[in-house]
């Protein structure tokens, strides 16, 4: 170690001139890449992608004219025709409405009055007869638009609260699961294996579940999607502590500071900003999620979609999704200022 | 602490090292026996190149490296498992990176350095008592910051800045001794001066002994009272700032490419 020489005792020493420059790809890489496409087609034959293919062709041959009808052009067709225009307006019949008073109409709304075909059983002559009734309808303009609009902010509640459900756990669970920071190796085990756990159970079953336990319902919803974002939030929170700058932890524990301290002092400063980044991603995916575990009864404009889709009503199911589409945009770009002010 | 303790305290060294060894995982040895012993009071600088050994001995005296042997006294203490977090908070340290929270202000890093006397949730709220907050903003002005710097987040601060916080948080436990492992080397040379300068009028302002890692020579020798020259892990030189001859300093340093080759091969 005394001079340079020992720098290289086996011999590597040698001239430049017999030095080689290492290939990015070699045959390995090849080989590799071979293997990955064996692997493909076996699995496309398993998913029937031929079909895939001709269906494609069939449309795009459909849509320029070369034939008649195709089978994705006729189920999208007949979806989109009853989905246009949306429903925006809410039409009850009167006769539905409890202590209905003509005399006091919601705001904005009016009534129509149609004459409808009925028909019906004639008791005493036992033949079906149809008369002519008039019916009333209380026609609210904006009412389902309005509606839909409630139950999206059901929804973004849910995500509220499921993210906040969501930090409060994984703040302490993510210092028993940090490699560096934990108490026990055991806790750090089990930690890890329960984080993984939640991970592992998507939002959509525990859903299933969770409205057995609870009942249908915005609570179910909220414990769903709290549950698995622990398990995500805790496992980045716990790998941020441990990736945290090392100096700023020896200074404070110089001082004769313990763990907690540490934490407080050395790493949450360090790990702030990532924390919330993280957390507005958690809480921009629960927001979408949540209008996705209403289909299982876990509440928000999920089970209104769900609902309307299985009446074949279309038309509000086009407000629900485009609703849907424009209140996650939304969140989308006020997430992204609040994130700039924040960091 | 009683008076019969303190005196005793005050006329013994305020550390002693005794044989330190100690040896990294699949690395070459790092301390071969260290022994040494610290006056109260005076400025020491422990001289050598990078790789000699200099940061695990401090980082050992402050029991953030454990040593493979030896044993480790602070005013009369033994270095235990049991006593390690009492005796650092009877002593300062100053970072080579300045070991500064880069999103606290400067006073609250200083006012960090009182953390393990204080209850969890002043930590958590950052409240720390009033005597704690008047003694940072007395601090924080006798390493020469201004009124403006106070609340600003460390980030916001020049190097040099940011190693005079580092100083004040060492002093704020009024330590017997401080550890100092090469606090200037991220720093301009006018600005290492001026820090040295700072470092050293502070701590005898305080009554402190300092044990400071150096690789500068020059500073070593306008700054030290005693210099210790340390290579590979075993100390060369240990005498005033006056006996360190070109001999001496080829001792600690090595001559020509063996300058070089140690340094980079340990590093």
């Amino acid at each position: 170690m005394s001079d340079a020489g020992s720098l290289s005792p086996s011999g590597q020493n040698t001239s430049p001139a017999r030095w080689q420059v290492k290939p990015a790809f070699d045959w390995k890489t090849v080989l590799m890449v071979a293997a990955a496409f064996v692997l493909l087609s076996v699995s496309a034959q398993r998913m029937e992608l031929h079909r895939l293919s001709s269906q494609l062709g069939e449309f795009l041959q459909a849509s320029v004219g070369l034939k008649e009808s195709s089978q994705i052009g006729r189920g999208i067709g007949s979806v989109t025709q009853q989905m246009y225009p949306i429903a925006i307006a809410e039409r009850t019949p009167v006769s539905l409405i409890d202590d209905f008073d003509p005399a006091h109409l919601p705001l904005f709304s009016h009534l129509e009055t149609e004459q409808v075909e009925e028909s019906a059983l004639d008791p005493a002559t036992m033949q079906m007869t149809t008369k002519t009734v008039k019916k009333t309808f209380l026609v609210e303009p904006a009412g389902y638009l309005l509606y839909t609009l409630g139950k999206m902010l059901e929804t973004v509640e849910m995500a509220i609260w499921a993210s906040l459900f969501a930090v409060l756990m994984s703040l302490p669970l993510s210092w028993v699961a940090a490699r560096n920071f934990t108490p026990h190796p055991v806790l750090y085990g089990l930690a890890r294996s329960f984080i993984s756990f939640l991970r592992a159970v998507p939002e959509l079953i525990s859903a299933l579940f969770l409205v057995l336990a609870f009942g249908f319902g915005a609570i179910a919803g909220i414990l769903a999607l709290a549950l698995h974002s622990v398990g995500f939030l805790a496992k980045f929170f716990a790998e941020e502590i441990e990736a945290a700058d090392k100096v700023p932890q020896d200074a404070i524990r110089a001082t004769g500071a313990g763990d907690l301290a540490v934490l407080r002092l050395a790493v949450l400063p360090q790990v702030l900003p990532s924390y919330t980044a993280l957390t507005f991603y958690i809480l921009d995916r629960n927001i979408r999620m949540g209008t996705v575990i209403g289909l299982v009864g876990a509440g928000g404009i999920g089970q209104e979609l769900k609902g309307r889709y299985d009446m074949f009503q279309y038309d509000h199911v086009a407000t629900i999704l485009l609703i849907i589409f424009l209140s996650v945009l939304a969140l989308d770009a006020l997430a992204a200022k609040i994130r700039r002010k924040l960091i | 602490m009683t008076g019969m303790q303190a005196e005793r305290v005050a006329s013994g060294p305020v550390l002693t090292v005794a044989d330190a060894r100690k040896t990294y995982p699949d690395g070459p040895a790092v301390l071969e026996g260290v022994s040494l012993a610290i006056e109260p009071g005076s400025f020491c600088v422990l001289l050598g190149a990078s790789g000699s050994g200099k940061t695990t001995l401090l980082r050992s005296i402050i029991g953030l490296v454990p040593l493979d042997a030896g044993a480790i006294d602070v005013s009369g203490t033994r270095l235990t498992p049991k006593t390690l977090r009492s005796l650092r908070r009877q002593i300062g340290m100053v970072h080579q990176d300045f070991g500064l929270s880069a999103r606290l202000t400067a006073a609250q890093n200083v006012m960090a350095g009182t953390a393990p006397g204080l209850p969890m949730w002043r930590l958590l709220f950052q409240a720390y008592p009033k005597p704690v907050q008047e003694k940072a903003c007395a601090l924080l002005a006798r390493v020469g910051l201004e009124a403006g710097h106070v609340n600003r987040p460390a980030s916001g601060l020049s190097g040099g800045q940011k190693q005079r916080v580092g100083i004040a948080r060492a002093l704020i436990n009024d330590p017997k001794l401080i550890l100092a492992d090469e606090p200037v080397a991220s720093l301009d040379p006018q600005t290492a001066q001026d820090v040295m300068g700072l470092l050293r009028q502070t701590a005898k302002e305080q009554g402190a002994a300092v044990l400071c890692s150096l690789h500068q020579i020059n500073l070593s020798r306008a700054f030290a009272d005693r210099i210790i020259g340390l290579r590979e892990g075993r100390i060369v030189f240990d005498g005033p700032p006056g006996q360190l001859s070109q001999d001496m300093l080829a001792r600690i340093f090595g001559t020509g490419r063996e300058t070089f080759a140690p340094a980079m091969a340990v590093a």
